[in-house]
């Protein structure tokens, strides 16, 4: 049977967002989730390179709107992590994500916050081990925080992108929009002599404009794409790294904690066994 | 359509309205039914990663299959709404009433002629009767013909519009919760009734089945779980549909293409004040199987130009 609908009791539907299990497990799953996510964005990211011009744009695109996706997971993750009765069932509406992006790109995490997401804890007192331990930590919150900034930052560049290519992917091409459109103005001719100047276009087009019946011209570059690789690395790495350190009895045991590649990608040898040694993390 | 010419044709359009009005929606038309095909071949990709795999990427990637698939009937239907109820995708309020529109019940009437609409066939009935004599053909006969080709193809492109609706609303939770941030868990429920009103339920981690909540309202507890795993019926579900994609985005695209280049040609006719032979209006059947003589005139249709407006 492919598709099967369990009906839930209405005793047992009561409990659901009371039950702390069955929120986490539902949670827990996204790890492979999200590294499915960004395996695929990999993938497609691997065929660009040799991809004809027409695929390049499509597989750019889907890269993009894939990566405003995993970043979604990633809010969706945090509004749990500081309020458990927020998105209980994981499905934080447009509202919801618009505002906590827009906090976050601002604003990022507290330390206090990204030490919880990490389960950041120095070694008790006031001895050698536990100022090793505690400065790399330092570097450890920055990192995320910078990690965090710039998932909501793209989120904030490439929603709308998603959410044209996922609905309705309709376009011109700047040749098509002049034909369509020939009195010029020194307005677009500015904004054509722009697009002809930006670097690594994958696409140049013109979209019908949201608010109305005008065109946005507009170009998908390599460095959007790139951009989109990266973040789906880094939310994938994210949203894996907080869930795997969270403690219910759903998670792994309680004093096994991990860091992922991207969090320690700018430690020294010494500093990632200052971590390994003194503070008990195992390094992905 | 006719047996005979029912209407006159329309006057040729002047060249503000060609440039300024059929073009740029013929051209956003175009380049949605361009990704569409970029898409199928997309889904065959994702479909050789799906079956290379096993275990809980074998699921994830078949849910990447799904969706894909999903998305590109959503689309294709949007397409068949701004042909056939000429939906001017250019305004935003337009663009956005197509998720609606979709899912819109049809009047006895619109449905009878929805797929003629959707494929132009109406058109057939303004030809006039010299361009059918020009390519050497009987025009009533060759009407007849058509209408009955026309009549095949629309009765059978109203049964795949069917099969895809049921597969777009049968995986539309699936999908939705999918595109709205992956709210999909590998998870497989199990509840087992103890009494009236007790029982236990069970949830273990799996990497062969997701299941999706299913409530009344956002964020609201959910009344049901809804399950999916990827097994032959699942698999002879998206194959099915993806038959029908395959017969139908390739000659859509290549309808289109026929149809812009039939535009783009108008543009120096008319501003030469010339009436020379434009490019075929597309005419694109699904009637199969064709009698030898349907087959002569829809050979003889592909290599001629069946003009809709005569050098007078």
């Amino acid at each position: 049977m492919s598709l099967d609908v369990v009906a839930i009791p209405a005793h047992i539907r009561a409990q659901l967002a009371a039950s702390s299990d069955f929120v986490l497990l539902a949670l827990n799953s996204w790890r492979e989730t999200a590294a499915a996510t960004n395996e695929l964005v990999q993938h497609n990211f691997a065929r660009m390179e040799h991809a004809s011009a027409e695929e390049r744009a499509f597989l750019g695109w889907e890269l993009v709107t894939a990566a405003v996706e995993v970043s979604e997971i990633v809010g969706t993750v945090l509004l749990h992590m500081r309020d458990q009765r927020a998105a209980p069932f994981h499905a934080a509406d447009n509202q919801t994500l618009k505002a906590l992006f827009e906090q976050l790109r601002a604003d990022s995490v507290s330390d206090a916050e990204a030490r919880t997401l990490l389960r950041l804890r120095v070694p008790p007192g006031f001895g050698a081990r536990a100022i090793r331990v505690a400065w790399v930590q330092t570097k450890l919150v920055r990192t995320i925080q910078l990690a965090v900034t710039e998932t909501a930052r793209f989120w904030w560049t490439h929603t709308e992108n998603a959410r044209w290519w996922r609905h309705l992917p309709m376009s011109l091409t700047f040749e098509e929009s002049l034909f369509a459109s020939p009195v010029a103005g020194p307005e677009r001719d500015a904004v054509l002599a722009d697009m002809e100047a930006t670097p690594e276009r994958v696409e140049t087009l013109a979209r019908m404009d949201e608010q109305g019946r005008v065109f946005e011209h507009t170009a998908l570059r390599l460095g959007d794409v790139r951009g989109a690789r990266g973040v789906a690395s880094v939310a994938s790495q994210l949203i894996i790294n907080i869930i795997a350190n969270m403690t219910p009895t759903a998670m792994p045991p309680s004093e096994e904690r991990w860091l992922f590649p991207f969090l320690t990608r700018g430690l020294t040898l010494a500093e990632k066994k200052v971590l390994e040694d003194d503070g008990n993390y195992t390094l992905a | 359509m006719a047996t005979t010419p029912s209407r006159k044709p329309p006057a040729p359009p002047t060249l503000d309205v060609l440039r300024g009005h059929y073009l740029p929606r013929v051209y956003l038309h175009r380049s949605l039914v361009r990704r569409m095909a970029q898409r199928l071949d997309y889904i065959a990709i994702l479909a050789d990663r799906a079956r290379d795999a096993s275990g809980a990427a074998n699921l994830y990637r078949s849910l990447d299959v799904l969706y894909h698939t999903w998305l590109l009937i959503e689309q294709i239907r949007k397409v068949y709404e701004l042909v056939a109820s000429h939906v001017d995708a250019r305004f935003p309020g337009k663009r956005r009433s197509l998720d609606s529109r979709i899912n819109n019940p049809r009047s006895p009437e619109q449905e009878a002629t929805y797929h003629h609409r959707v494929w132009l066939y109406p058109l057939m009935d303004v030809v006039p009767d010299s361009a059918f004599v020009r390519l050497g053909l009987d025009a009533d006969r060759s009407r007849e013909l058509l209408q009955a080709i026309a009549d095949r193809s629309a009765a059978r492109l109203a049964a795949e519009e069917a099969e895809l609706r049921a597969f777009y609303d049968r995986y539309g939770a699936v999908c939705d919760a999918y595109k709205h941030g992956r709210a999909i868990f590998a998870m497989e429920p199990t509840i087992t009734a103890t009494g009236e009103k007790t029982g236990t339920l069970n949830i273990s981690v799996s990497s062969t089945m997701a299941t999706v909540l299913l409530a009344d309202e956002p964020n609201a507890a959910p009344h049901a779980f809804l399950t999916i795993t990827p097994d032959t019926e699942f698999w002879t579900d998206v194959d099915r549909v993806l038959v029908i994609l395959e017969g139908q985005v390739p000659r859509l695209l290549s309808f289109i293409e026929a149809f812009t280049t039939m535009s783009e040609a108008a543009i120096p006719q008319i501003e030469a004040g010339t009436n020379d032979p434009l490019p075929s209006i597309p005419f694109s059947a699904f009637g199969e199987p064709y009698s030898d003589e349907e087959q002569a005139l829809l050979d003889a249709l592909r290599r001629g130009s069946l003009r809709l407006y005569e050098t007078p």
